[in-house]
Order: structure tokens, then C-alpha cells, then sequence
């Protein structure tokens, strides 16, 4: 069998370096990676599954696509270069190919450096990839560090006019959880005795800590990955990040990095430490519905769209962080798919409000008005990802809601009333945010204004299809999902 | 379309017959939480209650869209205007067609979605923007109380508070060719809880109090839009879902009261609104509002067939009235009764066809309305005896009648009865092209005729037997002595009303409330809507948003403002660091000791721990 993961990571690291290399060319290279790219993501996609239809029988028992070589090897601890895949991580993966190509398409017309815009783009997905792959302690901790630094870079060099404040902000932040993650996984090994930084081999011991050390590592870890989400109040990076972010950056940013959290979460917090998890519940409870709300309620206050936003993805994150609470299948089904449905839709909504600043010169809502004669196809756009966002059927985002609340009322009952009601705040201000810039007189439409480029309504019109797609047909993500030997799914 | 009429038609011809067919859309393999695997099918079920209402749909979608095209001619926007329509012929039908809830509801969001886009066809109005958003969000009020009965209900029947645990089907209304969902009752409180919600979704749909306010101001679409969806189709969606959960699944006592307080209560509510209002369209959505009311009523009395009974013939006739005053806004460019006038003389055909839709709506036999309100009226009251917490309702919808005949009649006379307009300005009126005769001639007849259809054997048939699983009741069959009392009592109030009409604006005249009239604050009080619409303004765009404001202030200046408060200090602390930097060897001599015993200290206390726990020490 081939090693996929290995060539995949190849191709990435291979397909990096030659974009950072390829100057005026480097957009070229940088498709043609992300080709092939999504051509691997298939062939595993694949092998996992023959191909994800209806049937979902014929799975792979626990880490499909698996590799592991001794990479340091001490004489009380060995460090592995393991890496493998299930479902969860293989849905993950197919979204970090979609947006990968999405952002090389809508970034198409970047002249400020292109080679180190580009290069910093695949360089962050590569990061990712191996975020979803690792199955090791060191490795994770590796990669996830990578994705900080093109990260830092993106916003730092290409972002607005705070982009030196925002980026700096950014990586403290995130720096310091990832510092408080390391040394609570550190610890976990520690205390567990495990020999090994392999997964398995963690979550094998870890299972036999007891109950209130377990607790203290998960709330560790739960930080860690927290801020990532991020949980409020640990959340104000966000907001200056993407307001500052270029285009691109914002599209990975929130359709990707936000992820990051989800994913460690659910493989090296809730997995490997299960019985701090059940203690921690309530803290996460209480965190995903103060997320929830004050995610949503503070949308409404904002008048600068990249800004609402981001709030909105507090929002829709604190949904994930609920759903992976409720500790039944069906939530963690939700949060997945939440997760995937959230990459594809921010990073839409990013590329529109991104369109609109390139356009009009202005993100601010309370100026804009009335932009649909001139930018129809923009407008439709904004509205698709909007309605999308808000959990309309049809489309990708309503399939994922459904669930998590349906999970909700069946593991807290009439708790679920918060994220209820807090879909109607949610429809509100994606509604005013239309009524405001799409509908109306036209307002601060400059002479120049024109309709959106043809790569930009590329980039975006691929991420609406697949939102339509994934939303009539959620079976395709849902039964890959399922297929991961975790808590209680079907498994192999 | 033709397509719908024919499965319609042929329900109707062959008894008793139900067709499901479905396919799987999303299945899951058994495992350790879903013991017997879990399926969600997307199908489609004909049955008597869908094939009736899917003739409304497809029959006043055809006539509108053959009106829309004399009626649309001049706009911009046509292909989206025909898209949008499309779409949502399509999204109705199968949410009639739905055979199971999470599908309903599904394509119950679609149309939702639909009217939005229609409702803010002519975007660049700022009150077209502000009504599209306004309806969204009213109904969406409804929908997120009607996915909480969906919730409850799939956990009683389906997940894992199911007997069994996690049932193979979920959310299906009928499997194995019989009703799924079924003994609600038993579970009494989720059940009455799960009722409510459902009941919310409907009010917010169907325009019931208090989610009513959206549908006045959804009059800012096109009248085509008017008519097909905020009149005739989308708003009666509300009422086909309170039908088919008293079929399939049953409401509670508590429930079905509540069901009947609102719809009675609203008929009469609406109405009095309808009475003041100085635009035709309002006043006939108004009427719109109430009229569901109606069906509301019936359906929470127990009597589903009659409330979808006068949904069909409803539909009919709240068309025409909506495409006989598109065709009056066409010819005259404005929607303001007062300066309209005279108009019989040049748009007979109109000036006919609003009056049969007029009499059809007050009630006025051989006419459609008068049998199925008349039906309503005469079920409800023979349950009196039965449910006296019922009579009230029953008073309301009873006086609502008289409120009706002459609301509609008050906008007849205005509009067509005298000599001329009373605003000089307008437009020489004339009749529009043929597209829009033919509908508006089609439908008069339908207005005419449709409450006879009753009483064929196929439409009784759909009506009779409701859904052949259940055997919901009948109408009532037989005419004895109180009933035909109750209407000549109908029909008094509702010649009563036109008769008060006519005088007070009958042949021209204009009556006019006196400034220091003890009715003038009524009056205002309903001009204004009960100040319920301000009232959620104030709500939503006065409290929520100050709440939001609020929030962001704490979120920019309290949370953030932590976060650079550690900032500061650890900038105030690495400057004292840097402090020590005196460049004196001695002083750094001394930093050096103090930190190598600090470094010996953590080694001797910490590292024994650690090395035990590394166990390679």
C-alpha cells in the first residue's frame, strides 16, 4: 500500500518550497499543488471508504492509512513518526484541500509579493494537514506550531492598517495556549507513564489516571485548545485578527485554524482523557452557551462585516464546543459536521466581505447600501453564505445544526432554548446586515465599482456549490464521519 | 404543474388510495447508539389531505404566473422574478407532498426563504428591504419553536426516550402504510409542550396572534406574490401543519383549547384592524389573517376537513380578490382607496370580479365562502355543548362575520361605486391585457363554484375522509334546524355589514369620523396596529440592540481591556527587569548565585518527583 499521509505531506512541503522559489509564477505552482492536493485528499478519501455512498460497510478497524518509524528513541521514552487518519480527521482534511484551492483561485490577482503570499498560504494548510495526520505528541505539537507562523506572517506583512498590532496580538495569544496544551499533553504522558508519545500508546495509559488528575489535565487542555476556538472570554484576538487579515489569511483563519481547536479537542482531550471530560463537562456547558450568546449578541453591535464575522464564528464555534460536550454520538456527529460546514461557509462569507472591501473601498455596513445593481453576482454571494450561516435547509449549514441541537435536547433538555432562541439573534443580524448593504438606495458606491473579478466569483462560486452539495447530500460527509471507531459510531 | 392537478384529480376518483414512495436519503449502520441503524428517507405521500391542497397550489400558481406575465411586463428583474416563483411552486408542492416531518419541514423553510426573496423583489425600496427581513425573522420565531416539537416529538418516537431506543425510521409519518406517529396523548405533558411549539411554527407561517404582524407588510412584494404566496399557498402552510398533526399524531386537550382561543381570536382581531386601513392590499391581506383564523378554529375544534375545506375555497377567492386589486394598482398606480372612485364604469370585468370575491369572503350564499365558513361555524357550535370554554372563541369568529361583509365592501364601494376618482391625478384606468382577464375570469368562477365542489363526490371525498389512515371527522352531514339557524345568523351579520357599508360609503360618499369623536382613539389604536408592531420594534431594534451595544462595550473595553492590562504589567515588568542591567560585575556576580541556588533548589525538590515518574532515573 502506498503511504499516502507521507506523500501527501511531501507534496505539500515539496510544492511550498518551490512556490516561495517561484516568484511571478508562484500562483501557477501553488494550483497545480493544490491539485494535486485534492487529488490525494480523493485517493484516500477512496481507500477509506470505496467511495462514500450509501452503504458505509466496508471501513477500515481504527487508524486507516498508518505509518509509524522510530524517529528519537531514548531509553525511557520513544518519539515516533506516526501519522494516520479516521473518519473525523479525513473530513478535516477534505476541507483544508477545498479551501486550499479555493484561496489559490480567489487570491489569483495578488501582486504584493506573490511568491511569499502564496507560499505562506500552502505553507499554513501544510501546517493543518499535519495537525489532522499527527498521531504522535512531538509531531502534533510540531505542526500545530506551524501553522502559527505563516499565520503571524499573512496578517503581519499583508494585513490592514493595525496588521503589526492584530498579528502580534495574535501569536501571544495563541503562543501561550499552545505552551499551556504542551505541557498539559507532557503532563498527561508523564503522569501516566506512558513509554511512548504515540497516541495510542497515551491514550492507552491516560485512560488509567485517576479521576480528579484527569480532570486537572483536561481543564489544561481544554485551555489549549480553547483558545483556538476560541471560547469566550478567551476571544479577542480573533476579532482583530480578521479584521486585519488579508483576504486569504481571514479564509484560513477562520475556516481552518478554528478547527484546529475542534480537532484537538475531540482526539487528545476528550479521547484520551475521558473521565476528565465527564468531570469538566459543566465548565464546557457553561463556556459553549456564554460563547453561544455572546458570539451572536455582539454581531449584532458591529458595523464592520469582517468583524461581524467573526463574532458570528464565536458563535458557531461555541455550537461545536456544545455539541462535543453532550458526549453522545449524535453530538459528536453534529460537531463534526459543524465543523466542516463552518470552514466552508466563513471562509465564503470572508471571500465576500473581502470582495466588497476590494470594491467598494469600505466594509463599514453603516455606510454601504444598496450594492446589489452594481455588483449582482457579489450580492448573491453574500446572500448565499449568509442564508447558509443562518441554517438553511438546502444548504450545508442546516443539516449540522439540526443535529447539535437535536443532540442538545436530547442530553440537556430544555437547556437547548439557549441556542434556540440565539438562532433567531443569529438571523437577525445576517438579515440587517443584507437589508443594510445588499437592499436599499445605493450608498457609497464609487464611479469605479464593478462586479466582483472573474477569479474571485471562481473562488467563491466553488464554495457555494459545495455548500448546496454537501447540504442536499450531507450523507456523503456523514457516513465517513460514522465510520471512525470513536464513541459508539458504527466503527469498523 | 399539470403534473400536481392530475395526482389531485385522481385522488380525488380513486377512494381511499395512498401513495408513499420514498427513498432512503441518509442512512446509518446499526452501532452501539443507534442499535437498529437510522434512516431518514426523503418520500412523497398522496393522500386525500395532500392532493386537495396540492390542486390549490398548482391551480393558483398556474393562473398567477399567467397573470404575472401581463401583470410583470414592465419590471426589471423578470428572470429572477420567475425563478423565485418557481422555486417556490417547487418547494410547496413537496412540503405537501412531504412524508415525513424533518422533510416538511425542510422545504417549510424553503418557501419561508422564498418569500423573503419575493417579499424584497423590489430591493432598492427600503420598506420592501425592512418588510423581507421583518418576515423572515417573525417566522423564524415560529420555525425555532417548531423545531423543538420536532425535537420532542422524534424523542418520544424515534430516539432514544423511544420505547426500543433509537427507532430504524425516524421522523415518518406513516410506515408500512400506517401512521407512525401515533398515541401522542399518552405522553401528556411533552406531548401538550410539543403541541405548542407546533402551533408556534403554524402561528408564525400562518400569520395566527401573535406572529400576525409580518403578513400586513409583506404586502410590499408584487400583488402576483400577494396572492400566490401571502395568500392563497405559502400562509395557509401553517394550517396544512396543524392538519396533518391532528391527523398523524393528535393534539392534547390543552392544546386543541389553545388552537381554538387563537384562531378565533385572531379571526376577529384581524378584522377589526382591516376595518380602518386606507390600502387595498392591506385591507384584503387583513382579511387574509383572518380567514386563517377561521381555519385555525376549525382544525383546533376537531374538525380538520372543514378548516381545509375553507382552505380550499379560501384560496380561490383570496386570489381573485388580490388579482382583481393588482389589476386596479396596474391601471390606476396606486394602492390608496381614497383616491380611487368610480371605477365599475371603465373596469367592469375588475369592478365584477372584486365583488364576487367580495361576497365569497363575506359569506354571502351560493357563493364559495359561505359554505365552508358557514361549515366552520356550524361545527364549532355543535361542540359547544361539549367544550363551553369553546363559546367566547365561537362569539368572536361569529361577529367577525359582520366585521368581514363590510370591511371588503367599504373597499368596494370606494374603489369602484361612485362617479369618478376622487384624486383628479389618477391615470384613465382600463382593463389589462388578456393574461390577466382569463385568471381573474377563472378564478370568479372558481369563487362561485368551489364551495359546490364540496359537496361532489370526489372533493367530498378528500374532504370527507380527510386522510383514509385516520378517518378524521366528517363534516357534518346533516342540515337540522340549528344549524340552518346559525345561518341565516351568519348571513344576517354578514348583509348587515355590506348594508352599513353602503351607507356610509356607498355611491361616493366618504365618512368621515368626527376630530373630537369619542372613536378617534379606537381608530387610532387601529390604524396603529395595536401598537404591536412597535411594540417588537421597540423590542427587537430598541432592547436586543442596546443589549448588543452594551455587550460590545464589554467585550472591546472590559474583556479586551484585561487582556492589555497583562500587557501593560508585564511591559512594566520586563522594564524593571531590564533595570538590573546595571552593567556592575558585581551586581551581576550576585544575580549569578542567587540564580544558581534558585536552580539547585527546583533540582534537589522537583526533579526526584519527576524522575520517579519518568521512571528512567
Amino acid at each position: 500500500m502506498l503511504p499516502l499521509i507521507s506523500i501527501v505531506l511531501a507534496t505539500l512541503a515539496a510544492g511550498t518550497a518551490l512556490t516561495f522559489l517561484a516568484g511571478a509564477r508562484a500562483r501557477w505552482v501553488a494550483l497545480a499543488t493544490s491539485i494535486a492536493f485534492l487529488g490525494e485528499v480523493a485517493l484516500m478519501f477512496l481507500d477509506y471508504t470505496g467511495w462514500p455512498g450509501y452503504a458505509g460497510t466496508p471501513l477500515v478497524p481504527g487508524f486507516a492509512e498508518q505509518e509509524t518509524h522510530a524517529w528519537i528513541h531514548l531509553s525511557w521514552l520513544q518519539v515516533n513518526y506516526t501519522v494516520g487518519v479516521d473518519g473525523i480527521s479525513l473530513v478535516l482534511i477534505l476541507l483544508t484541500a477545498i479551501l486550499q484551492i479555493a484561496t489559490v483561485v480567489y487570491s489569483w490577482g495578488e501582486s504584493k509579493r506573490p511568491a511569499g503570499y502564496f507560499g505562506l498560504v500552502l505553507l499554513t494548510c501544510f501546517g493543518s494537514f499535519g495537525v489532522f495526520v499527527a498521531l504522535d505528541v512531538l509531531l502534533f505539537f510540531l505542526f500545530w506550531e506551524a501553522v502559527l507562523v505563516p499565520m503571524f506572517f499573512l496578517i503581519g506583512y499583508w494585513g490592514g492598517p493595525r496588521r503589526r498590532y492584530a498579528a502580534l496580538k495574535f501569536f501571544v495569544y495563541t503562543h501561550v495556549a499552545s505552551i499551556v496544551m504542551l505541557v498539559g499533553l507532557l503532563a498527561t504522558v508523564f503522569y501516566s507513564g506512558a513509554t511512548s508519545l504515540d497516541f495510542a500508546a497515551v491514550d492507552a495509559s491516560a485512560r488509567g489516571l485517576p479521576a480528579i488528575d484527569q480532570s486537572f489535565l483536561f481543564l489544561a487542555l481544554f485551555f489549549g485548545f480553547g483558545v483556538k476556538f476560541p471560547i469566550v472570554p478567551f476571544h479577542t484576538w480573533l476579532p482583530d485578527a480578521h479584521v486585519e487579515a488579508p483576504t486569504g489569511g481571514s479564509v484560513l483563519l477562520a475556516g481552518l485554524l478554528l478547527k484546529l481547536g475542534g480537532y484537538g479537542l475531540i482526539r487528545w482531550g476528550v479521547e484520551v482523557l475521558p473521565t476528565g471530560f465527564l468531570h469538566d463537562r459543566p465548565v464546557l456547558f457553561a463556556v459553549a452557551f456564554l460563547s453561544i450568546a455572546w458570539g451572536s449578541v455582539v454581531s449584532l453591535a458591529q458595523r464592520d462585516l469582517k468583524r461581524m464575522i467573526a463574532f458570528s464564528s464565536i458563535n458557531h464555534m461555541g455550537i461545536v464546543l456544545l455539541a462535543i460536550a453532550l458526549d453522545s454520538s449524535l453530538g459528536l456527529l453534529a460537531a463534526v459536521l459543524l465543523m466542516f460546514a463552518h470552514g466552508i461557509v466563513s471562509a465564503l462569507l470572508f471571500m465576500s466581505a473581502g470582495s466588497v472591501h476590494h470594491t467598494f473601498g469600505t466594509r463599514d455596513l453603516a455606510s454601504l447600501g444598496g450594492i446589489t445593481p452594481t455588483a449582482p453576482v457579489l450580492a448573491t454571494i453574500v446572500m448565499a453564505g449568509s442564508l447558509a450561516s443562518l441554517g438553511l435547509p438546502a444548504l450545508i449549514g442546516f443539516p449540522a445544526e439540526f443535529a447539535a441541537l437535536l443532540a442538545t435536547w436530547q442530553g440537556l433538555q430544555y437547556w437547548v432554548l439557549i441556542p434556540l432562541g440565539i438562532l433567531v439573534v443569529t438571523a437577525a443580524f445576517y438579515l440587517w446586515m443584507m437589508q443594510r448593504m445588499l437592499f436599499g438606495p445605493a450608498r457609497a458606491v464609487p464611479p469605479s465599482a464593478h462586479d466582483v473579478p472573474w477569479f474571485e466569483g471562481v473562488g467563491m462560486g466553488l464554495l457555494v456549490g459545495l455548500t448546496v452539495l454537501f447540504g442536499i447530500l450531507p450523507s456523503l460527509l456523514v457516513n465517513v464521519i460514522t465510520s471512525s471507531p470513536v464513541h459508539g459510531f458504527p466503527g469498523p | 404543474m399539470v403534473l400536481g392537478v392530475l395526482i389531485g384529480v385522481g385522488e380525488a376518483f380513486f377512494p381511499g388510495r395512498t401513495t408513499n414512495v420514498q427513498r432512503l436519503w441518509l442512512h446509518l449502520p446499526p452501532a452501539p447508539a443507534w442499535p437498529n441503524g437510522f434512516s431518514l428517507v426523503m418520500g412523497t405521500l398522496v393522500d386525500p389531505l395532500s392532493a386537495l391542497v396540492l390542486i390549490v397550489v398548482t391551480v393558483v400558481g398556474f393562473l398567477v404566473v399567467l397573470y404575472s406575465i401581463g401583470y410583470m411586463h414592465q419590471d426589471r428583474g423578470l428572470a429572477r422574478y420567475y425563478a423565485e416563483i418557481q422555486l417556490f411552486l417547487a418547494a410547496m408542492s413537496a412540503l405537501v407532498l412531504a412524508n415525513n416531518l424533518l422533510e416538511f419541514f425542510l422545504f417549510w423553510e424553503l418557501v419561508g426563504v422564498c418569500s423573503y426573496f419575493l417579499i424584497g423583489f423590489y430591493y432598492e425600496r427600503p420598506s420592501a428591504a425592512s418588510a423581507a427581513k421583518e418576515a423572515f425573522l417573525v417566522t423564524r420565531v415560529g420555525d425555532v419553536m417548531f423545531l423543538l416539537g420536532i425535537f420532542i416529538l422524534f424523542d418520544l418516537y424515534s430516539g432514544a426516550g423511544a420505547a426500543g431506543g433509537w427507532a430504524a425510521n425516524g421522523f415518518v409519518f406513516v410506515h408500512n402504510g400506517a401512521p407512525y406517529l401515533q398515541g401522542l396523548q399518552s405522553h401528556s405533558t411533552l406531548a401538550t409542550i410539543a403541541g405548542i411549539m407546533i402551533l408556534g411554527g403554524a402561528a408564525g407561517k400562518s400569520a395566527q396572534f401573535p406572529l400576525h404582524v409580518w403578513l400586513p407588510d409583506a404586502m410590499e412584494g408584487p400583488t402576483t406574490v400577494s396572492a400566490l404566496i401571502h395568500a392563497a399557498t405559502m400562509v395557509a402552510a401553517g394550517v396544512y401543519l396543524l392538519a396533518i398533526t391532528s391527523v398523524f399524531i393528535g393534539f392534547t386537550a390543552f392544546d386543541d383549547l389553545l388552537i381554538v382561543a387563537i384562531g378565533g381570536f385572531t379571526a376577529f382581531f384581524a378584522a377589526t384592524m382591516a376595518v380602518v386601513h386606507a390600502d387595498i392590499k392591506r385591507v384584503v391581506a387583513y382579511s387574509t389573517i383572518s380567514q386563517l383564523g377561521y381555519m385555525v378554529l376549525a382544525i383546533g375544534a376537531g374538525f380538520t376537513s372543514v378548516g381545509l375545506y375553507h382552505l380550499f375555497t379560501h384560496a380561490f377567492f383570496k386570489a381573485l380578490l388580490f388579482l382583481a386589486a393588482g389589476s386596479v394598482i396596474h391601471a390606476v398606480g396606486t394602492q390608496d382607496l381614497f383616491k380611487m372612485g368610480g371605477l365599475r364604469r371603465t373596469m367592469p370585468l375588475t369592478a365584477t370580479a372584486f365583488a364576487v370575491g367580495g361576497l365569497a369572503l363575506a359569506g354571502i350564499p351560493p357563493f364559495a365562502g359561505f359554505w365552508s365558513k358557514d361549515d366552520i361555524l356550524a361545527s364549532v357550535y355543535s361542540v359547544l355543548g361539549a367544550h363551553p370554554d369553546y363559546w367566547p372563541f365561537f362569539l368572536l369568529a361569529l361577529a367577525a362575520v359582520f366585521l368581514t361583509a363590510y370591511y371588503i365592501f367599504r373597499a368596494w364601494f370606494l374603489a369602484f361605486s361612485g362617479e369618478h376618482p376622487r384624486a383628479a391625478s389618477l391615470p384613465h384606468a382600463h382593463e389589462g391585457p388578456w393574461t390577466m382577464q382569463v385568471p381573474l375570469v377563472v378564478l370568479s368562477a372558481l369563487a362561485i363554484g368551489a364551495g359546490l365542489l364540496g359537496f361532489l363526490p370526489g372533493i367530498a371525498h378528500l374532504l370527507g375522509h380527510g386522510s383514509a389512515l385516520s378517518g378524521i371527522a366528517n363534516i357534518p352531514p346533516v342540515y337540522g334546524l340549528p344549524q340552518i339557524g346559525l345561518s341565516a345568523v351568519s348571513v344576517g351579520l354578514a348583509g348587515a355589514g355590506i348594508l352599513v357599508a353602503w351607507r356610509m360609503w356607498g355611491n361616493g360618499r366618504v365618512f368621515t369620523l368626527a376630530e373630537t369623536s369619542a372613536a378617534q382613539p379606537v381608530r387610532r389604536l387601529l390604524l396603529n396596529r395595536y401598537y404591536m408592531k412597535a411594540a417588537y420594534d421597540w423590542v427587537g431594534a430598541g432592547a436586543v440592540y442596546t443589549v448588543a451595544r452594551a455587550a460590545d462595550f464589554v467585550d472591546v473595553y472590559v474583556i479586551d481591556g484585561t487582556v492589555h492590562g497583562f500587557e501593560r504589567a508585564f511591559a512594566a515588568f520586563s522594564d524593571r527587569l531590564r533595570r538590573i542591567q546595571s552593567g556592575v560585575v558585581s551586581d551581576y556576580a550576585s544575580y549569578l548565585v542567587v540564580g544558581l541556588l534558585i536552580v539547585f533548589a527546583i533540582l534537589l525538590l522537583v526533579a526526584p518527583f519527576v524522575l520517579d515518574h519518568l521512571g528512567g532515573g
